[in-house]
């Protein structure tokens, strides 16, 4: 693990070297980035090696409950089960910073190979809820977030009522209301299917299910910063001006919405990828959360770590990405010169 | 309350028993009980108080941004609730604001040009009124960085760039861009230092001599009023408590409050040593 920290910042060197100052930060900044990354991905791994240890002897497991001593025995040598627990997690971390998690025990092909095959899906999953999530939760946030006019930042009693079914719908859980659309619209209605994620009509229901896990605190986050633009002095000038409230709504209170929305959607793919785990259960779908879950019940640990090595892959990709967007979104950000 | 004995010239502007009251729970609570204060044209009226005494709630009944529960808000002599909604909106166009933070009331993703532009925009935009060319909002952009004594230079400068009192000076700007015939101040320098309160009072004093500008400052400092105001209105708990022309009520104050509000700003003026003689010495 030293020897492949203390290699990292040397692969950022060359870029360092550059007269330009600029790039040289940004090398900088990149580089310190990639150490993180490392020692991320390895905190990561380590914690998830030795929770798997404490669901019970790994071969025992691997051999099933029909098998005699001598086969547990012949598992426990085929799979380097028979060496000390530190031994096995040293070896193990070496195989991984070379980004070798070996053959899935239960598929008999790379890990790596089986778990990057699922996270297209899972992937394509997340960002259909999110742009679900962010298509539904900004208008309704922006609405319940203030009045126009005269009445701007009040609630009239529509405002409250829609208010108070947003908060309501917060406290509905995701995987309930992923149960009540599929006995609507697959059992009921017979307009949606029910299993499965390979036809867009099939993309529909676990989508919206998930969604349902971020909009409604989004919606909320939006509402709140959207009152803050309406109470502020910004828009108290721009009311002098003679702007119609539509007006200020789109070049004051939209622009200085997106910041937050930008920082909490982003923040909340996070929390849909983990909840991708359950909605790939409820609708059958072949997704790296159900891999996860297979993997578990199967003590298939190499499986296991490849999907939650590409899950942390993708959380820090995603969190680079909305600090870069979130950075274009609000000028304060940017550094000066 | 109306009869303050302020030399009624034309009204620019003015609230008439004016009342605003907010419901919490099934209380009613006043944020300001039958307030009549006149702006005068060309001349310069104070408002002060405590905090939460009603001044912000006066201001905002004026900028339109809060509905009176009863009372009149006039101006030019026309009683806004009487006119249609574009006359209205016409009127409100001759009064513009400065708030308390230049920061908070910029926008930060425009530039100075384009924040000083906008209510020019905006009212080439308005039905019914003459659109202005984009040669001829440019040139009046120059004519007010030049009235606000700011440099060409800070024509393409963000808010970010520029100091607390050069943010204030582009508020200021951006206010008189549509020439108004009055400008409410709220707390104008409340948010800078010494040095850049001075330069911007003597600035709003000079805008003032030069183009005859009705302005309404409001503010929770006495030195500040004294250094400017003709006429001053004290405020406590909604209620306007004592009006007439700034000498009267500096020198020889008629109510308690006013009284107290005076010694507690000499107290402060003494201990820090920035009293009203030398701001004034230091903005000329």
């Amino acid at each position: 693990m030293t020897q492949q920290l203390s290699d990292r910042p040397t692969e950022a060197a060359p870029a360092q070297e550059t007269q330009d100052p600029v790039a040289r930060r940004i090398a900088l900044r990149l580089g310190i980035r990639v150490i993180e990354l490392v020692g991320f991905l390895v905190l990561l791994v380590t914690v998830l090696f030795f929770l798997a240890r404490v669901q019970g002897d790994p071969a025992v497991i691997l051999a099933g409950p029909e098998a005699t001593p001598e086969d547990v025995a012949q598992i426990r040598v085929i799979y380097g089960l028979d060496s000390p627990l530190i031994i096995q997690y040293l070896n193990f971390l070496r195989q991984f910073l070379l980004f070798d998690f070996g053959n899935s025990i239960t598929e008999r092909i790379p890990a790596l190979d089986l778990a990057a095959g699922r996270l297209g899906t899972t992937l394509l999953l997340c960002v259909i809820a999110t742009v679900i999530n962010v298509a539904v939760a900004t208008p309704i946030g922006i609405y319940i977030g203030g009045g126009t006019g005269a009445a701007a930042g009040r609630r009239g009693p529509l405002r409250r009522v829609v208010s108070g079914i947003v908060l309501a719908t917060q406290g509905i859980q995701y995987y309930i209301i992923a149960l009540l659309l599929i006995t609507v619209f697959a059992i009921k209605l017979q307009v949606l299917p029910a299993i499965g994620f390979d036809r867009a009509d099939s993309w529909i229901l676990p989508s919206v299910s998930l969604a349902w896990l971020a909009a409604p605190r989004l919606a909320r986050v939006v509402q709140s910063a959207a009152r803050q633009v309406w109470s502020s002095e910004l828009v108290h000038t721009a009311t002098a001006y003679g702007l119609s409230p539509a007006t200020i709504r789109n070049k004051y209170v939209l622009p200085n919405v997106l910041v937050p929305l930008i920082a909490t959607a982003g923040t909340q793919f996070t929390l849909l990828l983990s909840g991708a785990v359950i909605v790939e259960q409820l609708f059958g779908i072949n997704g790296l959360g159900q891999l996860l879950v297979v993997s578990v019940q199967n003590a298939d640990f190499p499986s296991l770590a490849a999907g939650v090595t590409l899950i942390g892959l993708v959380v820090f990709a995603v969190t680079a990405v909305s600090d870069v967007l979130y950075r274009i979104a609000d000028p304060r950000l940017r550094r000066n010169g | 309350m109306a009869d303050t004995g302020i030399s009624t010239g034309q009204s620019a502007a003015a609230v008439r028993s004016l009342s605003v009251t907010y419901r919490r729970g099934a209380r009613h609570v006043y944020a300001a009980r039958d307030v009549s204060i006149d702006i005068p044209r060309g001349r310069i009226v104070g408002l002060i108080g405590e905090s939460g005494a009603g001044k912000s709630t006066v201001l905002r009944a004026l900028l339109g941004l809060t509905k009176p529960t009863s009372g009149v808000v006039e101006i030019a002599g026309t009683d806004l609730s009487t006119v249609s909604a574009k006359t209205a909106l016409a009127l409100r166009n001759r009064i513009q604001v400065v708030m308390q933070n230049p920061y908070a009331s910029l926008d930060p993703r425009w530039s100075v040009a384009d924040s000083i532009a906008e209510p020019l925009r905006a009212r080439s935009r308005q039905r019914g009124s003459e659109p202005m060319s984009k040669d001829a909002i440019a040139r009046r952009v120059g004519e007010m960085l030049d009235r606000v004594r700011l440099p060409t230079s800070k024509l393409h400068s963000f808010p970010r760039e520029l100091s607390g009192g050069e943010r204030q000076r582009v508020a200021i700007a951006r206010a008189l861009s549509v020439r108004p015939s009055i400008l409410v101040a709220d707390e104008p320098v409340t948010a800078l230092d010494n040095v850049t309160t001075a330069e911007i009072l003597g600035l709003l004093e000079e805008l003032h001599a030069e183009v005859g500008l009705a302005i309404l400052i409001v503010s929770h400092s006495m030195s500040v009023i004294a250094q400017l105001a003709d006429d001053v209105h004290v405020m406590q708990d909604g209620r306007l408590v004592e009006s007439g022309p700034a000498e009267s009520v500096l020198d020889h104050p008629q109510h308690p409050h006013t009284a107290m509000l005076i010694a507690a700003s000499r107290y402060l003026d003494e201990w820090d040593g920035s009293g009203p003689e030398l701001t004034t010495a230091a903005a000329r």
